[in-house]
């Protein structure tokens, strides 16, 4: 079985490069690539280059980390990387679109693939091929503008807003034992670029001391417990949030597997919510999308009614191993919150960056937000505000604060797309 | 050794509609006089099953090669769930067959399912790209039905995926499958992957997809299995027939 890879990426070149620039690179690049066997061509069109690289898998990994340090260039997108059967490319070449053939034609292994045509066209089918046709049509061109926030300007200040007023009408209280569970929220905000302000935020449980719940909660299993138990944290961070004067969205959420009762836990929440002065459309539902697998077309339709009444639906971790899109169809929620698998480093990874795109763009056609959660680098925050998306949530935005809304958040990056 | 039910096999093209050609046959297990392939899986149980699994592939592939001649011949063969696992030297074996009838690697697609692949990803992934080498090329079957979608292909990039029935039907009026679709077109560009529409029955989905700048088609519309022989095709809007026994293939890759 043969030994052989290839490994296409994307970058952006930090300086200009003309003629001269590239033709400096590709000398250098020639004689070693002619040294270790590796073929393949180098490809730059307005300030994006787009190289393929075919030989042995060490070689090529090697060569594509030392390239990868290059200070010409940054955002280096691996977008692919697999074995092959056979090269491509016998040779090394190397092509650009804004000089002329004729310009061209006087260096040796210079060709242009854009408008001369004779050589793109004379390349194998396959993914290499594919891939430079969609890099000639405008795909994967380095889109992103500044990076983002200068300075952090939250302090997690605790501002003691005045409590919400009589809060008489607070519903009867869940099973004993449930209303001493020793449970807390901290709130984390969605925050909304475009607008600079934060659109909701989410309740996130945590222990009295705002450290972890798992402990308090692990002993509440069952089915019928978890119903139970989901109304109760629901009740008790609404109430808290009243309590802190929230005036944005509220994000709850919604995990109580499998249970029968749905649709009354679902009005009993929103029932609690406009009991503390909040309105409709201020609460949404954050539901694991590992609760939607299997047949749930029942829970679709409780879905479909809740959001009737004025309830507003999320469908977080989605993209993670059990993800579908056809869940998109079948529940068509309000907004949509990327599986963290997605959205880590995704400036450099490639493949990621094709399917969120394929998610943005679907999204899109059906007036879903898609938030990018989990957001942990500013490089990631960029990444996906040059790809339009507005919403965020994460900690490099701001980290969630225990019993406490956080007033402002850090991000002082472009506000327009 | 196991009592094998008798079988055989029908062949449905995919067409490109860009290069103007039949780009493979997908070998559809059949009865021996042509009866559903329910009727024949139906007798097999757990073992036994991914033994057949590997002789299907070698009995559909020397079937083509005999109707068709093996020189433009391009073969799309199904992958039954758990085979990889169960028989990590199915590829090899079919691979063998291949060369035996005078096919290259390159003219073999293998086609799995995205729920068979998710089910043990990393094994999936290490066998498949373990054969990449080859030259074997692969198609997911049935994309966007199952759990898995997205996440697969952050794993693993085949060749090519087919649309799921589901998605395709009535997809000319259906607002959610169109921007679904369009999502996974938007992906499968940037990453280099072609996207065949399947299970195409009516000229207003096969319209749809072609506004959408898909080239790749398998259905009725286009061509029906034909047993036991490798159908041409109707390309929808022309009036071009098919023509019953097709010998000779042109091929992609
Ligand atoms: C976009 C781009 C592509 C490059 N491609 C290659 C290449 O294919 N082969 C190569 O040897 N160097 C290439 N280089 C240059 C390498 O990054 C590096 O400068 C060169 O290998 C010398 O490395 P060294 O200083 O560690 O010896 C490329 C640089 C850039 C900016």
């Amino acid at each position: 079985m043969s030994e052989l890879m290839h490994l296409i990426y994307s970058s952006a070149a930090t300086q200009q490069f003309d003629r001269d620039a590239l033709v400096h690179l590709l000398d250098r690049a020639r004689k070693t690539n002619s040294e270790l066997n590796i073929s393949g061509m180098l490809l730059y069109i307005d300030g994006s280059f787009l190289q393929v690289l075919e030989g042995a898998p060490d070689q090529v990994e090697a060569l594509f980390d030392r390239i990868s340090g290059d200070p010409r260039h940054s955002t280096v997108v691996r977008i692919i990387s697999e074995p092959i059967a056979k090269r491509t490319f016998s040779d090394w070449s190397m092509g650009f679109a804004e000089v002329s053939a004729d310009d061209l034609n006087e260096v040796d292994g210079l060709n242009d693939f854009f408008t001369g045509q004779a050589c793109f066209s004379e390349l194998g089918p396959g993914r290499t091929k594919k891939l430079l046709h969609a890099f000639k049509s405008g795909r994967w061109r380095s889109r992103i503008e500044g990076v983002l926030p200068k300075a952090p300007p939250s302090s997690a200040s605790e501002h003691p807003e005045p409590a919400s007023p009589g809060v008489s009408a607070s519903p009867p209280p869940g099973t004993p034992g449930l209303d001493a569970l020793p449970v807390s929220f901290a709130f984390q905000p969605i925050f909304d670029v475009t607008s600079h302000t934060i659109s909701s935020y989410e309740a996130i449980v945590c222990d009295e001391a705002g450290g972890s719940a798992d402990a308090v909660l692990s002993s509440y299993t069952s089915t019928e417990q978890s119903g139970l138990l989901q109304r109760e944290l629901h009740l008790r961070a609404v109430a808290l949030a009243a309590k802190l004067g929230l005036q944005t969205g509220l994000t709850l959420k919604y995990a109580a597997r499998g249970v029968e009762e749905a649709d009354q836990l679902m009005s009993a929440t929103l029932e609690i919510a406009r009991s503390h002065g909040f309105s409709n459309n201020q609460v949404t539902l954050e539901i694991d999308q590992r609760e939607l697998v299997g047949d749930s077309s029942w829970f679709a339709s409780v879905i479909q009614k809740q959001r009737g009444l004025g309830l507003r639906f999320s469908i977080d971790h989605f993209g993670d191993a059990r993800s579908g899109l056809s869940l998109i169809d079948a529940y068509q929620p309000d907004s949509v919150a990327l599986n963290k698998n997605l959205v880590a480093n995704i400036e450099t990874h490639g493949t990621r960056q094709a399917i969120v795109r394929g998610v943005i763009q679907t999204c899109q056609d059906l007036g879903i937000d898609l938030i990018a959660k989990y957001v942990e680098t500013e490089a990631e925050v960029a990444w996906f505000r040059s790809e339009g998306v507005d919403l965020f949530q994460g900690t490099v935005i701001a980290p969630p604060t225990f019993e406490a809304l956080l007033p402002d958040v850090r991000y002082s990056g472009p506000v327009a797309a | 050794m196991i009592a094998l039910p008798p079988f055989s096999f029908a062949f449905q093209p995919i067409y490109d509609m860009a290069s103007g050609q039949i780009v493979s046959q997908e070998a559809l297990v059949r009865g021996p006089a042509g009866e559903s392939a329910y009727s024949v899986l139906s007798q097999l149980t757990a073992p036994g099953i991914y033994q057949f699994d590997e002789r299907l592939r070698a009995a559909a592939i020397r079937l083509a090669a005999e109707i068709g001649g093996p020189e433009a011949l391009h073969l799309n063969l199904n992958l039954m769930p758990r085979s990889l696992e169960v028989s990590p030297s199915a590829l090899a074996s079919t691979l063998e067959t291949a060369q035996n009838c005078g096919l290259s690697p390159e003219s073999i697609t293998i086609e799995i399912t995205e729920s068979e692949i998710i089910h043990d990803i990393e094994g999936f992934v290490a066998v498949a790209n373990e054969y990449r080498g080859t030259g074997i090329q692969y198609a997911i079957d049935d994309f966007g039905a199952g759990y898995a979608g997205l996440y697969l292909l952050a794993e693993f990039q085949p060749d090519a995926l087919k649309l799921d029935r589901q998605l395709v039907a009535g997809i000319e009026r259906d607002g959610p499958r169109q921007a679904i679709v369009r999502g996974v077109l938007r992906t499968c560009e940037d990453l280099g992957i072609d996207v065949i529409a399947e299970g195409v029955e009516t000229e207003a989905e096969f319209s749809w997809f072609r506004s959408e700048g898909v080239d790749l088609f398998q259905g009725y519309l286009l061509a029906r299995p034909g047993f036991e022989q490798l159908p041409g095709v109707a390309i929808p809007g022309t009036s071009a027939r098919p023509t019953p026994v097709v010998a000779q293939l042109p091929m992609a890759a």
